[in-house]
């Protein structure tokens, strides 16, 4: 599992954006205020990240496939493709990992959304990767569904589908001295804020599937029940 | 996706802004001073055009309420806004502003704007600014399609470390009914105002001019009534009448004549002949005596001393004030028509861009057509919308106005209508009674000029009509007539009483685009009784929950 902390971007840039809905609108942690380009279906972020970061993730976009170029100045560092579906199922978001710059540098990130909508993204994180261990089996994943349902004279519902968020709970051991604290600092510095997770980054889809912009609305749980090791519970409520 | 509220937010309304050299800068007329950092909030996020964001906590709904179950002003009232302090914390702006008239931009590139308390206002978001301009639309499909619900003023009412709570100010009707002047003791009085057609009231008299008595003669039409110098026998035994200077009439008009003696045949109205310029006869009328007085078309008015007819000693001065030219007897009345003597005439003048400043077409599909007569003398201030709402309710009709327009709407008929399924209405309508009504009553006085053993005079009368509903346990109310017709007010009171009476309904229907207005027809069938019942209401009480997703409906209406 990897959570990103702290984060080091610095700036966002785009090549095109509605004056409506610029760049900027990616460095908040609101995945609904967007970037959107003027209207084309292509467009390349600029990001300058500061030195140490080597994670990067994109969330709340229509792109359908994106290519990430690390730069130190004009030199390009590392590449990495992504396509925004696996198994059949697209996402709206993907996780990229690369090896950690030791100075400023650039991520290009090139989106490309269907042809005929416009392309749009509603956060970018990047930063340090801090890897944790792998959750234990039994991850709880579930949803929160925000509509509205209201019964009608008649007994049938009335609904107005509204976002539907997902939600987790993970159990997660970690050495006490280090791991531990150090989950315990993350949570110290965001609180509820939201926060970048790659729930795990072994398996084929964790790009997509297990990245989740969220929030811990309520504390960790710590259980101190070996000598060494504690494991840590927290459950995430995902950003709208 | 669904869209919700749309609220834009402005830090300044009516404010004097000041640089740091002193210089003010006035939002007169015309000038519209504002912040070019709009604040768009929401009651959930949404990238529209612009992005939306969701700052707004919680809202009283807006709603229309009729002042009366039987017409009146339907009114759109507004409750308070709660806001996310992420509001003012996320855009505060400090040092260099852009402000903007409708003309141009100003960039402020050399000077430290503030405004100055003196004066009120902020000129940032925080802290927390008491003042801002607000504008709320509603859309179900995208910002561009939004319509305005609300545009007025927010005052800070409180704010903690969570939230800040404001109330909201719609757009008030202040104006008052009556124009005020100087009056002949040199106080400022209302100016008497005739709507319709009045008889024998008391004008407002005004400072003398050359010595002579001035007065304001109710905002009436036409033409002041023509002097009859004499009368004679036309050669066939019928009355001849001679005016003092032309008269005007042509062959055929209906024309009414008064003259001195009180008891006279010829004090009537009828179709005459034109003789010449200053003759005319009355075919029908024998000739007895040679009288003074009078004559007037429909629609002119006339003036009185101690109801004695005085026109001839009158000077219209054309700005609907009129000069005795001769020395006052006692007291002055005049008779005439108002220039306004339909509910709809008055409604379109009080709608006028000098009052309250909406657009208004007269349409005979909601209202009562022809659009009913109005008989009354406004001779006490109030404000214009009361009297509006106490004319329009007399008349069985209600009012309401959008941001640019003014709607009037007759009770019995439907201003646009919608049938509900089950499918379309949330669980369980309530179904209700107000207490009845036993007796419903108008009272008003008239007023005749009559010859008595004391003389001439103009003499006050007391007059009343009145319905009964067949439940004598109900309440005995009384309404103000605007009418002078008994046949014309009791009409008008039992169809006040058929109102009152109906059953009412309540039910709320979900939010959409096609949002009901006041007096839309709403049918529905309720399945849930164990023998289904059909209603057909009229809405008079709307509620847009947008929070709740929710629009509640209550009317009047039939349930079978």
């Amino acid at each position: 599992m990897i959570i990103i902390y702290p984060e080091k971007l610095s700036t966002v840039t785009a090549d095109t954006e509605d004056s409506s809905f610029p760049a900027s609108n990616l460095e908040d942690n609101k995945i609904k205020k967007v970037w959107k380009t003027t209207g084309s279906n292509e467009g390349t972020l600029t990001i300058t990240a500061a030195s140490g970061a080597n994670q990067i993730a994109v969330f709340g976009t229509n792109a359908a496939t994106a290519t990430v170029t690390i730069k130190v100045g004009a030199v390009t560092q590392e590449a990495q493709s992504f396509t925004l579906s696996n198994g059949g199922h697209t996402y709206n978001r993907f996780w990229c990992s690369y090896t950690a710059i030791g100075s400023t540098h650039t991520i290009e990130v090139q989106l490309a959304a269907a042809v005929g909508s416009v392309l749009q993204a509603g956060v970018v994180k990047c930063g340090v990767g801090v890897t944790f261990a792998e959750p234990d089996y039994g991850v709880n994943e579930s949803r929160q569904d925000l509509s509205v349902v209201k019964e009608l004279n008649n007994g049938a519902l009335y609904i107005r589908k509204r976002d539907i968020v997902r939600t987790f709970s993970c159990t997660i051991m970690e050495d006490r001295t280090t791991d531990y604290y150090l989950f315990s600092d993350i949570y110290d510095y965001y609180g509820p804020q939201a926060v970048a997770f790659l729930l795990t980054d072994d398996l084929n889809d964790s790009r997509y599937e297990w990245a989740v912009l969220g929030h811990m609305k309520n504390p960790f749980k710590g259980n101190h029940e070996y000598y060494s090791h504690s494991n840590i519970s927290f459950d995430i409520l995902e950003a709208v | 996706m669904s869209v919700g509220i749309l609220t834009q937010l402005k830090t300044a309304v009516s404010v004097v802004w000041k640089n740091t050299q002193g210089v003010k800068f006035l939002d007169t007329t015309g000038v519209d001073w504002y912040s070019s950092d709009v604040v768009r909030i929401s009651t959930e996020a949404y990238a529209g055009d612009n992005y939306w964001d969701d700052y707004i906590i919680s809202f009283t709904p807006p709603h229309y309420s009729l002042a009366n179950t039987w017409g009146g002003y339907c009114s759109m009232n507004f409750g308070d806004i709660e806001l996310s302090l992420d509001l003012f914390s996320a855009l505060s702006v400090s040092g260099n502003s852009v402000w903007e008239d409708s003309d141009v931009v100003w960039a402020d590139a050399d000077v430290s704007w503030f405004s100055d308390p003196v004066y009120g206002n902020e000129s940032n978001l925080w802290p927390i600014p008491a003042e801002m301009a607000i504008t709320q639309e509603f859309t179900l499909t995208n910002e561009s399609s939004a319509s305005i619900l609300f545009d007025g003023t927010m005052y800070l009412q409180s704010y903690n470390r969570e939230s800040a709570n404001y109330d909201l100010y719609g757009t008030s009707f202040e104006q008052n009914l009556l124009n005020e002047r100087v009056d002949y003791t040199e106080e400022t009085v209302p100016v008497y105002r005739a709507f319709g057609k009045v008889q024998h009231r008391k004008p407002l008299r005004l400072a003398d001019v050359g010595g002579y008595p001035v007065y304001h003669n109710g905002h009436m039409g036409g033409n002041l009534a023509i002097s009859i110098s004499g009368t004679s026998d036309n050669g066939s035994g019928k009355v001849r009448f001679t005016t003092a200077t032309n008269h005007g009439f042509s062959n055929g008009d209906t024309v009414t004549v008064e003259v001195t003696d009180f008891d006279s045949t010829y004090n009537t109205s009828a179709v005459i002949a034109v003789i010449d310029a200053t003759t005319f006869d009355f075919d029908s009328i024998a000739y007895v005596d040679d009288l003074t007085g009078h004559a007037f078309k429909e629609g002119d008015w006339a003036v009185y001393d101690d109801g004695v007819p005085i026109s001839g000693n009158v000077t219209d001065n054309g700005d609907y004030t009129f000069t005795l030219s001769s020395a006052l007897v006692n007291e002055i009345t005049i008779s005439g028509t108002g220039e306004y003597s339909t509910l709809s005439e008055i409604f379109a003048w009080a709608c006028s861009a000098a009052l309250l400043d909406k657009t208004y077409a007269y349409s005979s599909a909601i209202e009562e057509n022809p659009s009913p007569t109005v008989k009354y003398w406004a001779n006490s201030q109030r404000k214009l919308i009361d009297f509006l709402s106490d004319l329009s309710a007399f008349f069985n009709h209600l009012f309401y106005f959008t941001t640019n327009n003014g709607y009037l709407v007759d009770m019995t008929k439907d201003n646009g209508s919608r049938t509900l399924t089950e499918y379309d209405y949330f669980a369980s309508p309530s179904y209700q009674y107000d207490p009845p009504v036993a007796l419903l009553k108008s009272e008003w006085k008239m007023w005749e000029a009559v010859e008595e053993t004391i003389g001439k005079y103009v003499k006050e009368e007391d007059y009343d009509a009145e319905v009964t509903s067949g439940y004598p346990y109900g309440t005995e109310e009384t309404t103000i007539p605007f009418h002078t017709d008994r046949s014309e007010v009791q009409s008008r009171l039992r169809a006040i009483l058929t109102s009152r009476l109906k059953q009412r309904v309540s039910l709320k229907i979900p939010v959409s685009d096609d949002l009901p207005v006041p007096g839309e027809l709403i049918t529905f069938t309720d399945n849930s009784f164990k023998t289904q019942l059909t209603g057909a209401i009229r809405a008079r009480r709307i509620v847009y929950d947008f929070e709740d997703d929710s629009v509640q409906i209550e009317g009047e209406g039939v349930v079978s």
